[in-house]
């Protein structure tokens, strides 16, 4: 599970990039990119936040955009009230995503497998049917915000601001899984993906972990959520669709599961190929559907893990 | 001195199926006792509930004087118990020293920390590549698990049952599998740990358990028909009669 | 609260609980017996469904359009099962999970492309669009029907669970799938024919959901989330727990809607009750389920592995 050099170069390569992309954009003229690849970056975090629990955990969650949504709505709903401090909205956002991660992930993690999997989706519905219940608050048409997050000494009305903390929170994050990986907590989780029996019987009480990563998993997601409310200035319940749930794990699984850069590389490719799509047809699910399908029969462990074959070891 | 394993009436059915029959057995601290019995006798079942893989049906099991009938396997094994698998349970994607290295972390408090590496820790580590040479194992500490030769997955196996020094260890067929000189090695190394290590051991292997065993216990059909010194179980008609065909056991 | 209004409610309970069961029946054999998450299920709702809606635009007869849609849904589930399931058997869960999300994908977007964003009428056959007289109340014929179609389904799925070889097949198969294998039993074809019978199921419900709810893109998940609900409280692979436990959310989810609002009138300020009211029912079947799950994680009926 240690990632070969070329793959380290690789990511290290793509973070310098993507650190430039502002003074690029400025200079070309071309603010869309910087947009675009806003939504890349928070898309990343929230998929890197997932993949703590699925491709170190193995546990297939197909509700994350929940958090995602609770932070965005953290963010609509202050803000509705006039509120625009960041760190109240970051407090609610940490608070209600650790709070709705605790009590979803008892109940959820004493399943496995296909229950869990419906578990978790079912739960994200249900918020969104609250949300979407919340007439006062925009209901299904969503809440619109003016008054962006004001953090002090940042304030994520300004693009480049926002590009930044997205970018600066990626890295973080990064380095941080890289570290997991081989620390215990890291290797308590892939045990107890491979083998959970095994680790129980070697003493490990395996619901505390998992529990603890799936809340860690879940804040990250919300601070991606608070981030993507900032950039398009909305938050609906559509932000806690199943079919966000569904593009964050497309989102893991390409790039490479288990793998630290995988999600990065994973949400680049796929908006990317979802931008080039949507400006050839209107059609574009079509294609992309299919084309998710053929992924998944034919690359098994990603693109990271295909460019790490034959580097380390099965 | 307590037993540091009892059982009382063990029971466990699966459907119409008694896989455990009232066993009643006791393992006296610091001796081997040895559970032999055909195919199918229900040897892994037992294991499982003492282990607490399986719960039974009904009965009571205690360990070290505490009765722990209702407790987690993990809650056992932090008690003290270490129980090696009859098909190697590991962790593939490892590498030898991870798996043993983790199997010791589960006795080092808790595990939350996100950032030193766990290899980091050099009086585990150490520890560690110790019980991987005990095992046998040292050449090959650096390799994956899926890398391993049967045989070697059962020394890992061992390894990373040792590695926290269980004061009570449940081993399920230790040697299975193994070629002669590596069972010769195993039956040395727990020959080793009488006075130290209290062992419950399943197995096959005849001459490993008239070697080792103080006490041997016979399981046919999920109940135990004979218990005693190992001169008396090879002389026991009853014993010979459920094992016509199956063992000889040596005279 | 009148009697009538409770009666009334307890039958589109019913309703809702019949219709969930002919969804959840095939889709929890698909999970039990295949070990696969099948999420295109809610496809084949949509697609039976658009299929009943054109055959009775342009034949003007119920038969027809509900021939079409049962063999239709049939037909899907054998391509749908032939072409991508069977590949996907021995995968884990995760990649099934993209598999099949990537079909909804393509399925949704299809149906937007053929018959458009908005929803397509289908109107409630002439024979069936009066009222009749239940328990002293009139109710409205089709939806009687409904309950009437969804409990023969029932009694067709126990027949065939029960009294036929193919059934005792599918019973063990939940129970040990690869015994049956080692059998000798051609899995493929039993493989298909389970998720052909999910198709036509599937169809049936699309066809009698087509003139009382919307038919249009995406009509499928909403439907599917509730129906894997029903599956993990029933019991994966059970469907005697998919049958108790589809009613159970239906009159759960019906009742909750029609008088939870007016209950929390009654204790609460009128203003928050309007708020609340709608969001709590909608979020009483999760509830509901994670309530279950709390006490048995394996659901109310789990089917006792060999």
């Amino acid at each position: 599970m240690t990632a070969s050099p070329m793959v380290n170069r690789l990511l290290i390569g793509l973070l310098a990039l993507l650190a430039f992309v502002p003074l690029y954009a400025q200079w070309a003229g071309e603010p869309f990119l910087i947009t675009f690849l806003s939504r890349v970056l928070i898309f990343a975090l929230a998929a890197l936040s997932l993949n703590i629990i699925l491709g170190f955990g193995g546990l297939v969650s197909f509700g994350h955009a929940l958090y995602l949504g609770l932070g965005a709505y953290s963010v609509g709903l202050l803000a509705h009230y006039q509120i625009d401090n960041g760190w109240l909205q970051l407090l609610v956002t940490v608070a209600s995503c650790a709070v709705v991660g605790l009590l979803t992930g008892w109940v959820s993690l004493r399943t496995t497998g296909i229950s869990f999997i419906m578990i978790t989706l079912a739960f994200a519905q249900m918020f969104y049917y609250l949300f979407v219940s919340l007439k006062q608050y925009g209901g299904d048409d969503g809440l619109s915000i003016s008054l962006k997050s004001d953090f002090g000494f940042i304030h994520l009305g300004s693009p480049i601001t926002l590009y930044y903390a997205a970018f600066v929170l990626v890295a973080l994050v990064l380095w941080w899984k890289q570290r997991m990986i081989q620390a215990p907590f890291g290797l308590v989780l892939q045990g107890c993906r491979m083998n959970e029996a095994r680790m129980k019987s070697l003493g490990f009480p395996t619901l505390r972990y998992k529990l603890s990563a799936y809340v860690l998993a879940c804040v990250i997601a919300g601070l991606a959520g608070l981030l993507y409310a900032n950039l398009t200035g909305y938050t609906s319940p559509a932000y806690l669709n199943w079919t966000i749930s569904g593009e964050l794990i497309v989102m893991v699984v390409l790039g490479g599961m288990g793998t630290v850069a995988g999600p990065l590389i994973g949400t680049l490719v796929l908006l990317v190929c979802e931008e080039l799509l949507k400006a050839w047809t209107s059609h574009w699910p079509i294609i992309l559907g299919p084309l998710i399908v053929l992924v998944v029969m034919t690359a098994r462990r990603g693109l990271v893990g295909y460019l790490m074959r034959g580097k380390s070891s099965p | 001195m307590s037993p540091a394993l009892q059982t009382h009436a063990l029971v466990k059915r699966y459907g119409g199926l008694l896989a455990t029959d009232q066993v009643s057995l006791s393992l006296a601290a610091g001796e081997v006792h040895a559970i032999i019995g055909p195919n199918g006798a229900g040897k892994t079942t037992l294991i499982g509930q003492l282990s607490g893989d399986l719960s039974p049906d009904s009965g009571e099991i205690d360990l070290l004087g505490q009765t722990i009938t209702h407790q987690t396997s993990w809650q056992r094994a932090l008690s003290g118990l270490g129980r090696s698998y009859q098909i190697s349970s590991t962790f593939p994607e490892f590498t030898v020293l991870q798996c043993v290295a983790l199997a010791l972390q589960a006795h080092r408090g808790n595990s939350f920390d996100t950032w030193r590496p766990l290899l980091s820790r050099t009086e585990q580590t150490t520890r560690a590549e110790q019980a991987i040479a005990q095992a046998g194992l040292s050449s090959r500490a650096q390799r994956h698990v899926s890398e391993l030769a049967h045989g070697e997955r059962r020394q890992l196996e061992l390894a990373m049952v040792l590695v926290a020094e269980p004061r009570v260890l449940l081993l399920d067929e230790p040697t299975a599998g193994m070629s002669h000189h590596e069972t010769h090695s195993v039956v040395d190394l727990l020959a080793s740990f009488k006075g130290r290590y209290s062992i419950l051991l399943v197995e096959h292997d005849m001459q490993a358990v008239f070697a080792l065993a103080d006490t041997i216990s016979v399981l046919v059909n999920g109940r135990i028909i004979a218990s005693g010194r190992p001169a008396e179980i090879r002389d026991n008609p009853d014993v010979r009669t459920a094992y016509l065909g199956d063992e000889e056991l040596p005279q | 609260m009148t009697l009538s209004l409770f009666l009334i409610q307890l039958l589109n309970g019913l309703q809702l609980g019949v219709l969930l069961f002919m969804l959840s029946a095939g889709l929890t054999l698909v999970f039990g017996i295949m070990n696969f998450v099948n999420l295109a299920h809610g496809c084949m709702y949509m697609m039976g469904a658009y299929f009943a809606a054109t055959a009775l635009a342009a034949s003007g007869s119920f038969i027809v359009a509900a021939v079409v849609a049962v063999l239709g849904g049939g037909l899907l589930g054998i391509v749908i099962e032939r072409l991508m399931a069977q590949h996907l058997y021995m995968r884990d869960h995760l990649d099934q999970v993209l598999a099949t999300f990537g079909l909804i994908l393509f399925f949704n977007e299809l149906a937007r492309w053929i018959w458009g964003a908005s929803p397509v009428f289908m109107s409630v056959p002439p024979a069936l669009s009066g009222t009749v007289s239940i328990l002293g109340v009139t109710y409205p014929t089709y939806r009687f029907f409904i309950i009437l179609v969804g409990l023969l389904c029932a009694v067709g799925c126990w027949l065939l669970i029960s009294r036929t070889r193919v059934g005792m097949l599918i019973r063990a198969g939940s129970v040990n799938p690869t015994m049956v294998s080692a059998l000798g039993v051609n899995i493929g074809l039993l493989n298909a024919l389970i998720f052909s019978l999910g198709g036509a199921l599937a169809g049936v419900a699309g066809l009698m959901s087509g003139p009382i709810l919307s038919v249009q893109p995406g009509m499928g998940e909403p439907v599917l989330i509730l129906v894997m609900i029903v599956i993990v409280i029933g019991g994966i692979g059970s469907i005697q727990g998919a049958f108790y436990a589809a009613l159970m959310v239906g009159l759960i989810d019906t009742a909750g809607r029609a008088f939870l609002p007016m209950l929390l009138r009654e204790f609460i300020d009128r203003s928050i009750a309007q708020a609340a009211g709608p969001a709590i029912a909608s979020m009483l079947t999760c509830i509901f389920m994670a309530t279950v799950l709390a006490l048995r994680p394996r659901g109310l009926f789990p089917v006792k592995n060999g």
